[in-house]
């Protein structure tokens, strides 16, 4: 137990820091602790989260990926396509799996046969690809999703909840699992660490940041397909800017913006934060004007906890010595 | 103490706020007087409009990628069949950004259609202020400047638009009726940068006020424009509020986002949008979104086509052209526009 | 003589570490003192606490009879006449010289920078320094020799007395580091104080008028130099007898096997036509001055740059095109790069980590990594090349040079590597550590590794190789068989590209 502590520290204390938040929300309307909020609070996360844990691969190499906005609106678009023609629902989902992947190991080839930097690069993605979502729409949305698709998303299991909960629960699973216990991990750790050294310990770095490219666009169609249960339409303007939360959810958790740190435990409780911080605004009501404000500077206070620990932790030791 | 300073800084805020809508008001289409529809300037000015020879508009505009946007142009493009059809010379060419964000991309186009040396220019632009210099260009050369729908150019000699803050008359006065005037009511707002996100809402508000009417504003937050991101506030809101019995949205595609947090919480909740894009219209039919304010884009941009003719005819058109705009719900949704506005086709006169 | 620095009962404290224990010692007016110990001896702790970088500590500093305190380093330079000139010289390279060693003290004609007395004043300095390069270059143009000549005239331009070297010849070719030594000696004439600290005993004796030694952050001696031995010197620093002279104990296990064969290897600019064996339980050196190309063939040779021509054999089997280091890694194919920081280890990785990375296969317990096998295995290595100190949660990056070298054999002995290239394989690492890594490598040839050998140490590879080749200008221009013809100025020809 205290060496989980000492491993996740960092985590924990945002995870602390959410829970602060929660409680004073729950202070200033304390219908923000029902059951039927903290369930807004998860579903509303879904899709964030989701979207985090994808990029976060990327980050971790010491890449970025911009373009998961667009990505999850092609996906959106293309999936909502096959099931109003009639196309099985789950082989529709096998459809946007693949898109998504497609869509990711395009910017892999991009960093890494290119060696373009993947700011450029996916920054041309993410234009590309939102243009290709109008051009196959027209700019017109996409309706009329059957059912028999969103339900499998959208489906209720118990206590309310739905599925999609469920699929991003799922999907923090098994990114900690890559991350923490497979050599994939090991080796994307490494190549974000340093990649000169990752590659002459025969790391195959090529390959580890096509993975990491490729799981983020998966990521980023896992996160469409849910869009589209939700909403049962998609337009081709979906996700934009979405990169920015994503981005933020997975620096609050701890995930080093130069590659070779972060978790999926951090980025699903920095999702967690953002989630409890937008839900706690509307319930309190909090002028949309002040929301910016109040969202800008937690993202810039959470992303320095680190920092002043290690002020905190200096302080602490120069009292000692004293 | 902790209240204290809060307030103070909210008082703070309050006065940039003013100070920021004092800016905004100083020229404010919905608000100006003399303002006519079209309907006026036609008993005005007669049904006649005539065209002389080698007339050629520039068209600039949005993201064509916007339905609305789309439709506006097919107006455009209407109106000028009907008008070569009445044997005159003239054409309009049309420019649109990719994107609705491309503020300097639009100004440059403005300026080429005025080196060009276009008649007229009938300009949709991005925000209130990227096309000033263009205008300026353009007025410069003595081409007039017709600003059709927001971004607002307070330079410009005309506008030619739908009034959004009658927008939010019409939601409210609807509800009202639905409701038997009482309830809890919420608003999701565009761009709280945007005219018409502030118009709407205002025209909305004011509604209920000056009515002293029994609905009450419980909640008014900002959601981009975003579907997914109107869908979240609304589940929020209807776990929160189990009273809200409607909510206004500033447009539709975030109305259609509302809906479906309507439908999953199984509320009984009015939903009312504006701009009447096919999807909102095909939400009415199936009986999911409940009404939407249309500004009938098709008819907006021929309306804006008239009005610039008559204006190059010699005629003295106000400042403020209002387009035509109407309620939509389940009992005129498959009603033709044109009955629903009573709308009847110019007659354009060719010079000889 | 007077005393230009005295440190009195300096202590020094980090969280949970006490790097500096009661150090009291004091360097004469005009000479050169050098600061000796091994790595984590805490010298640079030291200098940085003289330099300002540090300004808490307990103790005082006394320069030229006065105490002192600097805020920070700045301070210590412009109102302490005192100047540090670091390993790796921070500079900017987009600006002139000029700007560079007048940065922030500009000389100013009104609001404005005057730039004609800028570069009168600096090319006075660079002149008494005998450098080649004026005030107006681009610093991007300059050597690393020259850039420590930049250093040092920046420290002559805030008139400094008292001077700081670290480690300063680390990436000077020899005539570079003579043009030191030269300047060296002209600034003591001149009454400047010198503070050396350098692993190149040889420079020592060079140079240097007196040593001071710390070893575990304690204050051992001060020698004077002309009156000590080499030996003496070693036992002082590292507290027992070792053997800092690289050589070899045992007799060599080479054969006749040949299980790498490289022929005609080019690759664009950098080498062409490198031909050369290397056997079985072999030993093979590989000598050039700096730029000759060697660590560019090792590169290629290990699938980390791509060539142009030629071709490599592995155990008489020709290497597909698309080499990479992944298959290398794989063919029993290793390379401990020249420089660890950038190139050795990940820097946010712990020592267990930075092991298991090329090895991960044999810690698998199903699909997943088994952390205990891991630190089991780091655990044997630790205890096995006596890694200072034992704990294999350290991040790497913290440990000593000589410490992090382990760590990276560490990685290729786990893999099981056949054959091992080392390049630079002793470069900052002290000399404790280096007859220790001396060892290993005499242990693994003995295990029928072979070994290839870069450096550019003369002793070091004419010690431990059992043959050596020598290159220049990206070319081989010498191969000694035999330990008979190893004479240095053979070899030094042979590296300046003569016959």
């Amino acid at each position: 137990m205290s060496r989980f502590i000492s491993k996740n520290k960092r985590e924990l204390v945002v995870f602390l820091a959410t829970l602060a938040m929660a409680a004073a929300f729950t202070i200033m309307n304390p219908a923000f602790i029902r059951w039927n909020n903290i369930l807004t609070v998860f579903q509303q996360m879904v899709l964030n989260g989701v979207l985090a844990v994808g990029i976060m691969f990327a980050i971790i190499t010491g890449g970025i990926d911009l373009s998961i906005g667009c990505t999850y609106a092609i996906t959106g678009i293309c999936v909502a396509w096959c099931t109003v023609h009639s196309v099985n629902p789950f082989i529709s989902i096998a459809i946007g799996l693949i898109i998504g992947a497609v869509l990711g190991a395009f910017n892999g080839f991009l960093v890494t046969g290119l060696k373009l930097q993947p700011f450029i690069a996916t920054l041309g993605t993410m234009s590309l690809y939102r243009g290709i979502a109008y051009v196959v729409t027209g700019g017109i949305p996409v309706t009329s999703v059957p059912d028999s698709y969103r339900n499998i998303f959208n489906g209720k299991m118990f206590a309310g909840i739905r599925f999609y909960v469920l699929v991003m629960i799922v999907l923090f699973i098994v990114a900690y699992i890559i991350l923490a216990k497979t050599r994939t991990g090991a080796y994307l750790y490494a190549v974000g660490g340093n990649e000169e050294a990752a590659k002459l310990s025969g790391v195959n770095v090529i390959k580890t940041k096509y993975i990491a490219y490729i799981v983020c666009g998966a990521c980023a169609a896992i996160a469409g397909m849910i869009m589209l249960a939700s909403l049962g339409s998609a337009e081709a303007t979906a996700g934009t800017g979405y990169e920015t939360n994503a981005i933020a959810a997975a620096a609050i958790g701890g995930t080093r913006m130069a590659g070779g740190r972060g978790s999926a435990l951090g980025t699903f409780i920095g999702a967690l934060m953002l989630a409890v911080l937008k839900v706690g605004m509307v319930v309190i009501n909090v002028d949309s004007f002040w929301q910016y404000i109040v969202t800008g500077l937690i993202i810039i206070v959470a992303s320095y906890f680190e920092f002043m620990q290690e002020d905190i932790k200096a302080f602490m030791a120069r009292r000692k010595n004293k | 103490m902790k209240a204290k300073q809060l307030t103070a800084v909210l008082c703070a805020a309050a006065v940039v706020c003013s100070g920021m809508a004092v800016y905004a008001e100083e020229f404010n289409p919905d608000q100006v007087e003399g303002a006519m529809t079209i309907e006026d300037v036609r008993a005005e000015f007669g049904e006649e409009v005539p065209v002389a020879n080698g007339i050629t508009f520039g068209g600039v505009m949005k993201s064509l990628s916007n339905e609305f946007w789309r439709t506006l142009e097919e107006g455009y493009h209407a109106a000028e069949e009907k008008v070569q059809a009445a044997g005159a010379d003239y054409s309009i060419m049309i420019d649109a950004t990719t994107d609705e964000a491309d503020e300097i991309g639009q100004q440059t186009m403005t300026s080429n259609m005025v080196n060009q040396g276009v008649t007229a220019i009938l300009a949709s632009p991005i925000s209130d202020s990227n096309l000033t210099s263009a205008v300026e260009d353009a007025q410069d050369q003595g081409i007039p400047v017709f600003n059709v729908n927001d971004g607002l150019i307070a330079a410009a000699e005309y506008y030619v638009g739908p009034n959004a803050y009658q927008n939010g008359l019409l939601a409210a006065e609807w509800l009202s009726n639905k409701l038997g005037d009482e309830g809890q009511v919420a608003i999701v707002i565009g761009m709280p940068k945007a005219f018409a996100a502030r118009e709407r809402t205002a025209g909305f508000k004011d509604w209920i006020a000056e009515n002293n009417s029994g609905l009450e504003v419980i909640a008014e937050q900002n959601a981009d424009w975003d579907r997914q991101t109107a869908k979240n506030l609304a589940a929020t809101w209807i776990q929160q509020n189990p009273d809200l019995k409607g909510i206004f949205c500033n447009n539709d595609t975030m109305a259609l986002g509302v809906v479906e947090a309507v439908e999953e919480a199984e509320a009984d909740i009015l939903v009312v949008g504006v701009d009447g894009i096919g999807e909102a219209y095909d939400s009415i039919r199936a009986g999911k979104l409940d009404a939407t304010v249309d500004s009938f884009p098709f008819y907006m941009s021929q309306v804006a086509t008239e009005c610039a003719l008559r204006v190059m005819a010699g005629q003295e058109l106000p400042r403020v052209v209002a387009t035509p705009q109407a309620l939509i719900d389940s009992e005129n949704v498959d009603t033709e526009a044109a009955e629903i506005i009573g709308w009847t086709d110019p007659t354009y006169v060719a010079a000889e | 003589m007077a005393k230009a620095v005295e440190f009195v009962k300096i202590n020094k404290r980090f969280p949970g570490v006490h790097v500096l224990k009661d150090i009291s010692f004091s360097v004469e007016e005009g000479e050169v003192h050098a600061l000796l110990g091994e790595n984590g001896a805490g010298k640079s702790t030291l200098l940085n606490i003289l330099h300002g970088v540090y300004p808490e500590y307990e103790g005082s500093v006394i320069l030229h009879g006065k105490e002192v305190h600097f805020k920070d380093a700045n301070d210590a330079i412009v109102n302490g006449n005192i100047s540090k000139v670091h390993q790796e010289t921070l500079v900017v390279k987009d600006l002139t010289v000029g700007q560079n060693v007048t940065l922030g003290y500009e000389p100013k004609k009104g609001m404005f920078v005057d730039f004609a007395k800028m570069n009168s004043d600096v090319d006075a300095i660079l002149k008494e320094l005998n450098c080649k390069f004026s005030a107006a270059d681009l610093v991007a143009n300059l050597t690393s020799g020259e850039m420590q000549m930049l250093a040092i005239a920046r420290a002559l331009y805030h008139h400094s007395n008292i001077i700081s070297l670290d480690e300063p010849t680390a990436s000077l070719t020899l005539k570079e580091t003579d043009a030191l030594f030269d300047v060296i000696r002209k600034l003591k004439s001149q009454g400047v104080t010198i503070l050396y600290v350098s692993h190149h005993l040889e420079e020592i004796f060079q140079i240097c008028d007196r040593a001071s030694i710390l070893r575990d952050g304690e204050y051992i001696e001060t020698l004077d130099i002309a009156k000590t031995t080499r030996d003496e010197l070693i036992h002082s620093m590292v507290g027992r007898n070792v053997a800092a002279v690289a050589g070899r104990l045992r007799p060599s296990p080479r054969t006749e096997e040949v299980v790498l064969k490289v022929e005609h290897l080019s690759s664009g600019s950098n080498f062409e036509d490198v031909s050369f064996e290397l056997h079985k339980g072999e030993i093979l050196g590989f000598f050039g001055l700096v730029g000759a190309g060697r660590t560019e063939v090792m590169r290629t040779i290990f699938g980390a740059d791509r060539k142009t021509g030629g071709e490599v054999y592995l155990h008489g089997k020709k290497l597909e095109s698309a080499w990479n280091t992944t298959k290398a890694l794989h063919a029993g194919l290793g390379l401990v790069p020249e420089d660890r920081k950038t190139q050795g280890f990940m820097a946010l990785s712990d020592n267990t980590d930075n092991i298991a990375i090329s090895s991960l296969e044999k810690y698998m317990t199903g699909l997943f990594v088994d952390q205990n096998k891991k630190n089991k295995n780091a655990a044997r290595y630790f205890e096995e090349m006596d890694v200072h100190p034992r704990r294999i949660d350290y991040l790497t990056r913290n440990m000593s040079g000589g410490n992090q070298q382990k760590v990276i054999l560490s990685r290729w002995m786990s893999a099981e590597t056949e054959i091992l290239i080392f390049d630079e394989p002793t470069k900052g690492v002290d000399v404790a550590a280096k007859a220790e890594i001396y060892r290993l490598m005499e242990d693994m040839v003995a295990q029928g590794k072979s070994l290839i050998v870069v450096s550019s140490e003369l002793p070091e590879v004419m010690g431990l190789s059992d043959r050596l080749i020598v290159m220049s200008e990206g070319k081989i221009t010498g191969e000694l068989t035999d330990k008979e013809q190893y004479q240095e100025d053979v070899i030094m020809n042979y590296a300046i590209g003569g016959n």
